[in-house]
């Protein structure tokens, strides 16, 4: 026929087929609508947790630049050495715009810069300085400590003082001359003018040091050879903020002593112009720089790779055309951000795929609950004979062209939400953009979407026209249902095996596992399954009780669930939707409380405050003055060295006052109980002037030479010097020896020991023999008079002695101690007021060094190595982490024999402390440097990338709760015009709308009820086995054990709110759906 | 056509022409059933449908099946319509035996060659697309096996006077315009055979007679076979022949008002209901020869 050929009639039955996939749709608007809008959300949920992870991504990156110094962030460029930099220089600053990748970076500072030598023109007396050449302090308690363990002290700490240097006229001071990029914008002239031509700007304190005045001259020498070169001085400066960013972190204000043994003294930069530079110093001694700062967000996630590889270009091309180095920070920086990514992103990828699976489910759902609707448009093409293809089309035109057209709408609706959650989110200016990734994502989401869509509507495609009257309907058992079932518990069990075995990474994300992506899904589809097999049995053997009963709502409502295969799809959903609600909620409490309590741990109290103690203050004593209820206030010392730190405290408060989290193993009560020794000896003071000791000693002659000497050790506490008193040359008999008490000790000192010294000469004439000395008296002379000091001298248990061999006794009410000589030494008895070892809670990593006693070697808070005594392990500390020890600040004093040497002094407070603390705190001579709070640590860490990505959790569950309440009204209502003629037929045998309503509402019961069981036994499981997998930090940072127990109450909450939810909504549908089961239904027509 | 067919209650009237036999169409196409039994599989057990049909319809006849549900009428439409394949048998259309053609094959003589338009007026229609539509895709299966429809759907409804109905959607038709535009699908794709069952169920009277002389028209026009199921005598009587099926077999054929018993390819007659009064089942009766055929009689009760 001729109607049929040609162009325009392929033209018009195109149109033709598009006007019916229109009319199709339209004539099922509302399941057409419900497909698109589950098809919408899964694409949107596939793609807009990418987009959210790319505004994760970028924010991470862009605080991870914004937080990192200039001289990390930025580019450095300065030519290897040997090659004429000023060559380069003119070629680098033509370069730069085109050839490197200068748009990420700021204005280049440019900075050339000559070291000197002057000579001062008259003697002069350097001020303070601020670093003197250390002097090694070690303590001497420290040292026989070290001595009786045979173990070597640990690196001295070093005693900062602040000497009075006298020049004597031959040491030069060194310094640079510098030019640097805009320099004067960040100094402050205080006379003169900035530099200009060849003249200078000195400092304050170098001309007052150099004696040098505006109008004058500063002589420098650049070479040894060369001859000194006058500097016209047109300036002098304030020296700026030596950390400010447009320094890079180069500290050009170094003004004081060397630390070099040359012991020269350093001048402040003397800045000048480029060209005073060149004119003054040789070409050859100008060291040459050029610094590009990063330029704040200029960098996005998607250019990352662009600039590695130009920089890494750049760098290669000058390095090999212009012997140019570059280097930068950056890449490490990227490297961190990077890593917080790639945890974000294992977070997110977990959520966001469960939230597509729910979403394909649903649309599988969906699909084959409106496949029915569909289902008389395929019979009627079997009818007119279509080939089999065309048949598929017309079953499947519909669900394909919905779930495409909804793909681009869920880009569309991710943006859009993606973009109103950012503000709140992330910030005002964070970018939201539809990614490549995203799209694939996407479109990947879509195509399973279709695949799905078209699985739920195979039902319209099997049995059709042939089948025979009263053979099996097409939704009948199939051998291949079975075996998919098989197969989803058996993948559920597998993944629930392996997730056991090997699902724990810890708190990074290195051992991260895949499964726990699929975890939730998977277990919720295998118990699901289960269920869904299980239920209609178990509903079956309830048939016969149920018969006669007298409810005929329970006896319909079972053998309906019984009866209908519809409903596993629905039992499936309700569990996959509540796993996921159930998972996400978990999820996100547990990284929250984690989180949290990592913050809090890090911070050790709810507040913590950095004081600096008055001199003359025994800052323990002030602290506990300030907070006489030793409920709110805690005194706090850290010491850190290279090994370990230290972290004292007043041990009888820490369960008050600090943060003491319950998994970190033993309770704070109990550390504290074990902390403080017992059954120690009090402390022996002294005070006055003088000091005597009657001893009687013997075992050896006064012929020794020379003779041994006794002394005694003494520690002013509250000044914490330390005096060592010279009693005299000992003597056999007995006798009494005095000495002077330099220190004074206004308010007493604390006697460290009593200790004979012989000298190696001596003690080869008495090698082997046993000397005994008895101390039988101490006194103190106060005001000129003497006094006897409490010194426990009847009770040989209140001394100790720090030599092995050495043994004490009690002679008659005296003390006693006889050792035996070898080849010199010093034997030295001590008061026992404080335990052979510091008692200390260690950390696995603290606790690998051994002491001897059970214990650590552990730095004390003058800086001297101590033994420690471990009396318990936790995995952290608060405050200080996990390569320290706690001990109790007041043992630890004990200690002492030298100055406090703290890096830091704190008091940590509890939440109830009041404001007044601090100006009490200052009253007891304490005063508050810097103030800092769990809070703020908590809320600087919950604006982290995981923290972004663990948000998602929440939408996710919310988005489930959505999905299955929106699904359980779709599929009452999908339902209803089958359910209403039954419902119809069952009114007319006279049951009633009560019985029937409820019947109906106990069907959802029994389906939503089990299903809901089964989602929060699957979701449960699922949190326990996979959050293990799913990292909580992104930094495998030490701290206790993350705590992975189910928050019950939020739990409970959650679905409590999604149940009663579906209450509501089965009410309502159900009340609908026997509302239209009227009998005039069944005398009507098929229209 | 005598008024509005979209929003007529009552529906349309078609005309009846006087136009020759297949003056338009590709004529009709003969039937031929032998010995045909089937068997439905139902509750594990086999249940027989047909016990032994044998029926001849010649090519552009009309017929209608008569008899009371569950009797197979149904079943003789569909074995036509090679939805279902015989137990036994031989079910021929045309040329073609159906019995031995293969799915696809009997899909494709529904393309083309047999329109069938089965119980229930949703099932033959799309109730969103307007009539034109509806031709289209009716005749689309012959499209998508490779043939080409005989006329545009417009054509065909200005050849059956339909033409009004041709923009309208049908799910704002009546029924019983509905079922007018179902059957008119069931011959868009220009059939030489078409068969309806119970084309006017559910329907008014009047509809009913609308879609009887639709019928009859497209016989008229097109030179169709026509085989109609019914149940209603009423109906069946609008057709020149009636084959009255019963318990699975040919129970009587009447053609223009009278009515025969059908020996069957093994000799057995089904006897009218009527006649089943006097003999019993398994009552013996005698076979008497007489010049103008055979007389059964009972041998207690006559000579």
């Amino acid at each position: 026929m001729d109607h049929e050929d040609g162009r325009s009639q392929w033209a018009a039955n195109r149109r033709t087929r598009a006007a019916l996939l229109v009319s199709g749709l339209r004539w099922r608007a509302r399941s057409s609508l419900a497909m698109f809008a589950v098809a919408v959300f899964s694409a949107g949920a596939a793609a807009f947790g990418l987009i959210y992870l790319h505004s994760a991504d970028q924010l991470v990156l862009d605080r991870t630049l914004a937080d990192a110094a200039p001289g990390v962030a930025g580019l450095q460029v300065q030519p290897v050495a040997g090659h004429h930099p000023l060559a380069w220089l003119r070629r680098f600053e033509t370069s730069v715009p085109t050839g490197a990748p200068h748009h990420w970076w700021g204005a280049p500072i440019y900075t050339e810069r000559a070291g000197f030598v002057t000579i001062p023109r008259r003697g002069i007396t350097v001020p303070a300085a601020r670093a003197s050449p250390p002097l090694v302090h070690l303590p001497q308690r420290a040292a026989l400590d070290a001595a009786r363990h045979g173990v070597s002290p640990a690196a001295p700490a070093q005693l900062l003082r602040v000497p009075k240097v006298p020049y004597r006229g031959t040491t030069p001071f060194v310094g640079s001359l510098v030019a640097r990029t805009r320099v004067c914008a960040h100094i402050k002239i205080v006379a003169g003018t900035c530099a200009r031509g060849d003249g200078v700007v000195v400092s304050t304190r170098d001309a007052q040091t150099l004696g040098l005045t505006l109008g004058g001259s500063l002589d420098v020498v650049f070479n040894r050879t060369a001859k000194a070169v006058p500097l016209p001085i047109v300036g002098i400066y304030l020296p700026g903020k030596p950390f400010a960013p447009y320094w890079w972190e180069e500290n050009y204000f170094g003004f004081g002593p060397s630390n070099t043994a040359t012991g020269f003294t350093n001048l402040d930069s003397v800045f000048t112009t480029f060209a005073g530079v060149r004119a003054a110093a040789p070409a050859q001694h100008i060291y040459i720089l050029a610094q590009l700062p990063y330029r704040k967000g200029s960098l996005s996630v998607n250019t990352v790779g662009k600039l590695v590889s130009e920089v890494t270009r750049f760098a290669t091309t000058s390095l090999r055309h212009d012997s140019v180095r570059a280097s930068t920070g950056l890449f490490g920086l990227l490297h961190t951000a990077g890593t917080v990514e790639h945890a974000a992103a294992t977070v997110v990828g977990v959520v966001d795929l469960e939230l597509v699976l729910l979403g394909i489910l649903i649309l599988f759902f969906v699909a084959s609950r409106t496949s029915a609707e569909r289902e008389p448009d395929v019979r009627l093409a079997e009818l007119r004979g279509f080939a089999g293809r065309s048949t598929i089309g017309v079953a499947l035109a519909e669900p394909v062209a919905i779930v495409g057209t909804a793909v681009p709408v869920g880009f569309l609706v991710a943006w859009l939400v993606a973009s109103g959650l950012a503000p709140a989110v992330f910030g005002p200016s964070a970018p939201v953009s539809v990614t490549p990734l995203a799209i694939a994502a996407g479109v990947v989401a879509g195509v399973v979407g279709i695949a799905a869509a078209g699985l739920g509507a195979r039902r319209s495609l099997v049995g059709g026209l042939s089948a025979e009257p009263g053979a099996p309907s097409m939704g009948g058992r199939t051998w291949w249902s079975t075996l998919a079932d098989a197969a989803i518990v058996v993948a559920a069990a597998a993944a629930f095996f392996e997730l056991v075995v090997s699902g724990d990474s810890g708190a990074g994300p290195s051992g991260t596992n895949p499964l726990a992506a699929f975890a939730p899904a998977l277990l919720a589809l295998g118990l699901g399954v289960l269920a869904a097999r299980l239920v209609p049995r178990v509903l079956r053997a309830t048939h016969r009780r149920t018969a006669f009963g007298r409810a005929p709502a329970l006896t319909l409502a079972t053998r309906t669930v019984a009866r209908r295969r519809e409903y596993r799809v629905q039992l499936l959903l309700v569990s996959l939707a509540v796993a996921l609600a159930t998972f996400g909620v978990s999820g996100w409490v547990i990284a929250a409380r984690n989180r949290d309590e990592r913050a809090t741990l890090g911070v050790g109290a709810p507040k913590v405050l950095t004081v600096s103690v008055r001199p003359g203050t025994t800052f323990l004593r002030a602290v506990r003055a300030s907070d006489p209820t030793g409920r709110y206030a805690m005194a706090a010392v850290v010491e850190r060295a290279k090994d370990g730190t230290t972290l004292a405290v007043d041990a009888r408060r820490l369960r008050a006052v600090a943060l003491w989290p319950a998994n970190l193993g033993i309770p704070a009560a109990t550390v504290a109980r074990r902390l403080i020794p017992r059954n120690l000896a009090p402390p022996v003071r002294v005070r006055g002037s003088d000091l005597s000791v009657t001893v009687d000693a013997s075992g050896f002659t006064t012929s020794l030479d020379p003779a041994p000497v006794l002394a005694a050790d003494v520690f002013d506490v509250t000044t914490q010097f330390p005096s060592h008193v010279t009693l005299g040359s000992l003597r056999p008999g007995t006798h009494r020896y005095t000495g002077s008490l330099f220190a004074d000790c206004p308010r007493g000192c604390r006697l460290l020991d009593l200790a004979v010294t012989w000298s190696p000469k001596a003690s080869q004439v008495t090698r082997g023999r046993r000397v005994t000395l008895v101390v039988d008296a101490m006194k103190e002379k106060v005001h000129g008079r003497w006094a006897a000091v409490h010194a426990g001298l009847r009770d040989d248990h209140d001394w100790t002695t720090l030599l092995g061999s050495a043994r004490l006794f009690d002679n008659s009410g005296a003390l006693g101690a006889s050792f035996e000589l070898l080849d010199g030494g010093t034997l030295a008895i001590a008061p026992a007021d404080v335990p052979p070892a510091l008692p200390v809670v260690a950390t696995p990593t603290s606790n690998s060094t051994a002491s001897g006693h059970r214990g650590p070697l552990v730095v004390g808070l003058d800086g001297s190595t101590l033994p420690g005594r471990t009396v318990g392990v936790v995995p952290s500390l608060p405050g200080v982490g996990s390569q320290a020890v706690l001990t109790n600040l007041g043992t630890a004093e004990g200690y002492l024999s030298g100055r406090l040497i703290t890096d830091t002094t704190e008091v940590w407070l509890a939440r109830s402390a009041p404001r007044s603390i601090v100006a009490r705190l200052e009253a007891h001579g304490v005063r508050v440097l810097r103030t800092t709070t769990a809070a703020a640590a908590v809320r600087r860490l919950s604006h982290s990338g995981l923290d972004l990505a663990y948000l998602l959790y929440v939408v996710a569950a919310v988005a489930a709760g959505i999905l299955l309440l929106g699904a359980t009204a779709f599929a009452l209502s999908s339902a209803a015009r089958r359910r209403q003629s039954e419902l119809a037929a069952l009114r007319a045998v006279g049951i009633s709308g009560r019985a029937l309503r409820r019947a109906v509402r106990v069907e959802q019961a029994l389906v939503n009820g089990t299903g809901v069981l089964v989602g929060v036994l699957s979701g449960a499981i699922a949190a326990v086995v996979a959050l293990r997998s799913v990292p909580e930090f992104a930094f495998k940072t030490p701290g206790p054990p993350l705590e992975l127990g189910l928050p019950a109450g939020d739990l409970a909450a959650a679905v409590g709110a999604i149940a009663i939810g579906l209450v509501a909504t089965v009410a309502l549908g159900s009340s609908v759906v026997v509302r239209g089961a009227k009998v005039t239904r069944l005398t009507g027509g098929q229209q | 056509m005598t008024r509005d067919l979209a929003s007529g209650a009552s529906g349309a009237t078609v005309a009846s022409g006087d136009l020759p036999a297949g003056a338009h169409g590709r004529g009709g196409v003969p039937v031929h059933l032998v010995g045909v039994v089937h068997l439905y599989r139902q509750l594990g057990e086999d249940v027989v449908g047909l016990r032994g049909v044998d029926l001849d319809v010649g090519a552009g006849e009309m017929l209608a099946l008569l008899g009371p549900s569950g009797m197979g009428k149904t079943t003789v439409l569909r074995l036509m319509a090679g939805v279902m394949t015989a137990s036994a048998g031989v079910v021929r259309v045309g040329d073609q035996d159906l019995r031995k053609l293969r799915l696809s094959q009997r899909r494709r003589l529904r393309a083309g060659e047999i329109g069938y338009i089965v119980q229930g007026t949703s099932a033959n229609i799309l109730p969103f697309a307007t009539t034109v539509e509806n031709l289209w895709f009716a005749q689309h299966g012959a499209r998508t096996q490779g043939r080409v429809p005989p006329w545009p759907p417009e054509t065909l409804l200005g050849l059956l006077g339909l033409e009004e109905l041709a923009r309208v959607r049908l799910a704002a038709m009546s029924r019983g315009v509905q079922q007018l535009v179902a059957v008119v699908a069931g011959v868009a794709a220009g059939p030489r055979l078409l068969l309806a069952d119970e084309p006017t169920s559910q329907l008014t009277t009047t509809a009913g007679f609308n879609v009887v002389h639709l019928l009859h028209r497209i016989n008229a026009e097109l030179g169709t076979t026509i085989v109609v199921v019914t149940h209603d005598p009423l109906i069946a009587s609008m057709f020149p022949r009636v084959v009255t099926i019963r318990d699975g077999r040919v129970g009587a054929d009447a053609i223009h008002g009278e009515e025969y018993a059908v020996v069957d390819g093994s000799g057995s007659v089904q006897l009218p209901p009527d006649v089943l009064e006097l003999l019993k089942p398994n009552t013996r009766v005698r076979v008497v020869r007489t010049d103008w055929g055979v007389e059964l009689r009972h041998p207690e009760r006559g000579p």
